[in-house]
């Protein structure tokens, strides 16, 4: 693994800003890092909220392993993931590079059984 | 937060909406948002969710650090 790994969870994985020519691009290969991302607010071992919480909550239940970067631990990377998927609000959840969205969604998705069907195919 | 403002700023952006705001944690900026609109027909849920973020999105710098959106279709 190219990222020094933080700590060892079941599921999650925090991770480290890896190099890069720049912050999108650091943005989009930690994204790229594992089929299924979450930034989030703290780390799968100990978030700070609620919302990213009930995200690690709901992967770990799927038994989905994802990695994860720590918002909380680097103000430029916060803002710049903001601006990079045009939405406000921590945690990010990304399938295969693509934004699904934040708690709210995850929770909906899974309620309609979508989130299994994404994580799956 | 002030959720009257939240109201009228969407309804000013989608005029048919009815808009339900509470306060998740009683700290005012964790909000619950329930929106109900035509204007979210036929749209995915992402796509939903992004049309009040964008609306929202000034009010984020400053004071409201999270919010929970369901969105409906108004029911026949």
């Amino acid at each position: 693994m190219p990222f020094n790994v933080l700590e060892n969870t079941v599921g999650g994985k925090n991770v480290e800003l890896p190099a890069g020519s720049n912050l999108q691009d650091q943005i989009k290969k930690l994204i790229a890092s594992s089929p299924v991302f979450l930034f989030m607010k703290g780390t799968p071992d100990s978030p700070m909220c609620g919302f990213s919480a009930n995200v690690v909550r709901i992967l770990n239940d799927q038994q989905v392993s994802f990695n994860s970067f720590d918002i909380l631990l680097n103000g430029e990377v916060r803002q710049a993931v903001k601006d990079f998927s045009n939405w406000p609000t921590y945690p990010q959840l990304y399938i295969k590079g693509e934004l699904i969205g934040g708690n709210d969604i995850v929770m909906e998705m899974l309620k309609t059984g979508e989130l299994k069907k994404v994580l799956e195919n | 937060m002030d959720f009257e403002l939240v109201k009228k700023l969407i309804i000013s952006q989608i005029p048919d909406a009815e808009v339900e705001v509470s306060d998740m944690t009683g700290t005012r900026d964790h909000l619950d948002l329930k929106i109900t609109s035509d204007v979210f027909k036929g749209k995915g849920l992402l796509a939903q969710h992004r049309l009040v973020m964008d609306i929202l999105k000034k009010s984020f710098s400053e004071d409201l650090h999270a919010v929970q959106i369901k969105t409906q279709v108004k029911t026949l």
